[in-house]
């Protein structure tokens, strides 16, 4: 295969990775500030839910003290899955003569 | 207090002898700027976490959550967050585009030596930004732990990292680094499981989230090391330097070196640079009267989410990934790290509210994770109080070994070898690095010392902020957007960096009030989307730089892919 022909195809795989990743990342980020904005508007909203107790605690330190960080790691991980499978699934194509 | 110099004692040992094994793995002066890319995801992880975790998390978190309460509750989640989005947009693909720091990625993807001059001035303004707060994290620790002066601790620590930096470099500190992460993580979990059983929640009525103001559980002496303002909420009777005398509600001043005893069951004055909360506006993230709560929580939490990404001692650290699918598994296995470790310093804020009081006195609660395992008796007290000593100190060293190196890097490689001396040889080079850490870090030293006044957390908060303005913008449309411009990226960088760093500057000098003050006290919800605004709009005008398509192709083609079609990295 001559590098040229590469080239020439440079815009077409440019066009459709950059989309494919594009949308696993922004699905990705929407969910993500759902969880990292929609936390503050809820309270801001709804002042009764902070003088709500769960075992001791107000619902907001229970939130973003502690049920916060595992929602990040199953974004993140789940992305992680998304993305490989991805990509994966592109190289497979690129593969096929 | 033995025990304490013991355990900081062996945290720097082993930091020396640590990075010093690892220079003489350091043979080329690249490894000496950057480790070789032979580390895996989880010792990549323990070493990203361990420069991550700053003062900021040690002791400036449960500082700030004594003094406001759930309003300070954003910032542990907005620390984590920010590995969030650098997964999604920038890990994988600058890993491929193989750039080390900020500065080598704006060269490269623009071909524009001026990018990276403005990139490494950047660089510097994050950087001193960050180290400041490390500086004051050490000032009043030893000041509180061995009574030393303030200055002190911020001249050691200075000290220590300007040697650890210029005689270590980057390939020993990956296994530092490391070292420190699981130091602070065993420094804060167990201190805190044992304060929870040991003190408890609560003494009788007096609960964390009880409606009043915070009570002395005990009689408690104050001794003032300078002059204070005091907000006395309900009158009560002291005794001052031995003489007993009534204090009426309102203010009060203390010249430095009065001694205060206060009874207990009284309720504890507030320094007037803090304010006193009851414990209802405590308790909730948006108390009634605050009119731009939300205002100041969302901008924050853009400032912490798009700013990690533009932290230079950060992302210098997922180039020693080996390939892109490592460096997103790193930013995963991270997340979980600083996650579990982010569930502990609050605690020490709560316990704060209800054991030490006498911190509102002073308007010391960046101290609370070190005053309150001093509560203990015995020899679990010692144990605990050294152990969290052993874990500020870690975190002290660890993020400015880091930041320090970004620093030395821009002023001696960016700045001056690139500009100045572009025909120097690779070993001076080297002594143009270590030349630049004892500059960059002579001045964090000087400005530490004028930052007492200023809270740990807000200042590490100011530099998320500046590199979320300047850094975020480049690195998000550089790496997404083909039609990026040179010209765009400059301006973009220079005003989103600029306008965040007045912003800043302009509340820690001046005193706004209303919705201008909350604005300049966190600019991000401004700066970044103006930045952003900046670089779309000069760059629709402009033609985007050469090889753009091939560039972004090679951060964006899976490995197995590019393989097949032969482009190379």
């Amino acid at each position: 295969m001559r590098d040229d022909r590469d080239t020439a195809l440079d815009p077409i795989y440019l066009r459709t990775v950059l989309r494919v990743n594009l949308i696993t990342s922004l699905v990705h980020l929407g969910v993500f500030l759902m969880v990292i904005l929609g936390g503050p508007l809820l309270f801001w909203l709804f002042p009764p839910l902070s003088a709500t107790y769960l075992w001791g605690m107000p619902l907001p330190w229970l939130f973003l003290g502690v049920a916060g960080f595992p929602l990040l790691v199953a974004i993140g991980w789940h992305y992680l899955r998304d993305v490989e499978e991805d990509e994966d699934e592109f190289s497979d194509l690129v593969d096929t003569p | 207090m033995n025990l304490t110099i013991i355990f900081v004692g062996v945290v720097i040992v082993a930091t020396f002898t640590i990075g010093l094994l690892g220079i003489r793995i350091a043979r080329t002066t690249s490894d000496f700027f950057v480790a070789t890319r032979a580390v895996g995801s989880i010792w990549n992880a323990s070493a990203i976490s361990g420069e991550y975790l700053s003062a900021a998390s040690f002791l400036g978190i449960a500082g700030l959550v004594m003094k406001y309460g759930a309003q300070a509750m954003w910032f542990p989640l907005g620390y984590a967050a920010g590995y969030v989005t650098l997964l999604l947009f920038v890990a994988a693909p600058l890993r491929r585009f193989g750039a080390y720091t900020i500065p080598d990625f704006a060269e490269g993807r623009f071909a524009s030596r001026g990018l990276r001059r403005i990139a490494a001035l950047m660089v510097l303004v994050i950087g001193w930004f960050y180290l400041v707060p490390q500086m004051k994290g050490a000032g009043v620790t030893l000041e509180l732990l061995a009574g030393a002066p303030y200055w002190f601790g911020v001249v050691m620590v200075g000290v220590l990292v300007v040697a650890a930096v210029a005689f270590g470099g980057m390939k020993g500190i990956t296994y530092v680094q490391a070292f420190h992460f699981w130091t602070k993580l065993v420094a804060i979990s167990f201190p805190a499981l044992v304060l929870i059983i040991a003190l408890g929640w609560s003494s009788g009525d007096r609960t964390p989230f009880a409606e009043g103001l915070p009570t002395f559980p005990d009689d408690t002496e104050v001794t003032f090391a300078r002059d204070t303002r005091l907000e006395v909420p309900t009158p009560i009777t002291v005794a001052l330097d031995g003489t007993e005398i009534s204090w009426t509600a309102g203010e009060i001043e203390v010249r430095e070196g009065s001694q205060v005893l206060f009874s207990a069951g009284d309720v504890a004055p507030v320094a007037a640079s803090i304010g006193a909360m009851d414990g209802t506006s405590w308790t909730v993230p948006f108390p009634e009267g605050e009119r731009y709560g939300l205002l100041g929580a969302v901008s924050l939490l853009i400032a912490t989410v798009l700013g990690t990404m533009g932290l230079p001692h950060i992302l210098v650290r997922f180039y020693t990934n080996r390939d892109a699918p490592s460096a997103r598994r790193t930013a995963v296995v991270i997340l979980g790290f600083i996650g579990v470790f982010y569930l502990f310093p609050w605690i020490f804020g709560v316990l704060g509210r209800v054991w030490v009081p006498e911190l509102y006195v002073t308007g010391d609660t960046d101290t609370v994770v070190l005053a309150l395992p001093r509560l203990l008796d015995g020899t679990l007290g010692n144990f605990i109080t050294a152990l969290v000593a052993a874990g500020a100190f870690s975190a002290f060293i660890s993020t400015s070994s880091g930041l320090l190196i970004s620093v030395a890097g821009a002023l001696s490689h960016d700045l001056y070898a690139q500009f100045v001396r572009p025909e120097a040889s690779a070993s001076r080079r080297l002594w143009y690095f270590r030349f630049g850490a004892v500059i960059g870090g002579a001045v964090a030293v000087g400005l530490g010392l004028l930052a007492r006044p200023f809270d740990i957390n807000v200042l590490v908060g100011w530099a998320f902020a500046i590199a979320a303005s300047a850094f975020c913008p480049l690195l998000i449309l550089g790496i997404w957007w083909r039609r990026l411009a040179t010209r765009g990226a400059a301006l973009g960088m220079l005003v989103g960096g600029a306008a965040a760093t007045a912003a800043i500057l302009t509340t820690m000098l001046g005193d706004v009030h209303g919705l201008l003050g909350a604005l300049l006290a966190q600019p991000a919800i401004v700066t970044v989307p103006l930045a952003f605004g900046v670089m779309i709009v000069f760059s629709l005008w402009d033609r985007p730089p050469r090889h753009a398509d091939r560039l972004l192709l090679r951060m964006h083609l899976p490995e197995r892919a590019a393989e097949r079609l032969r482009i190379g990295r």
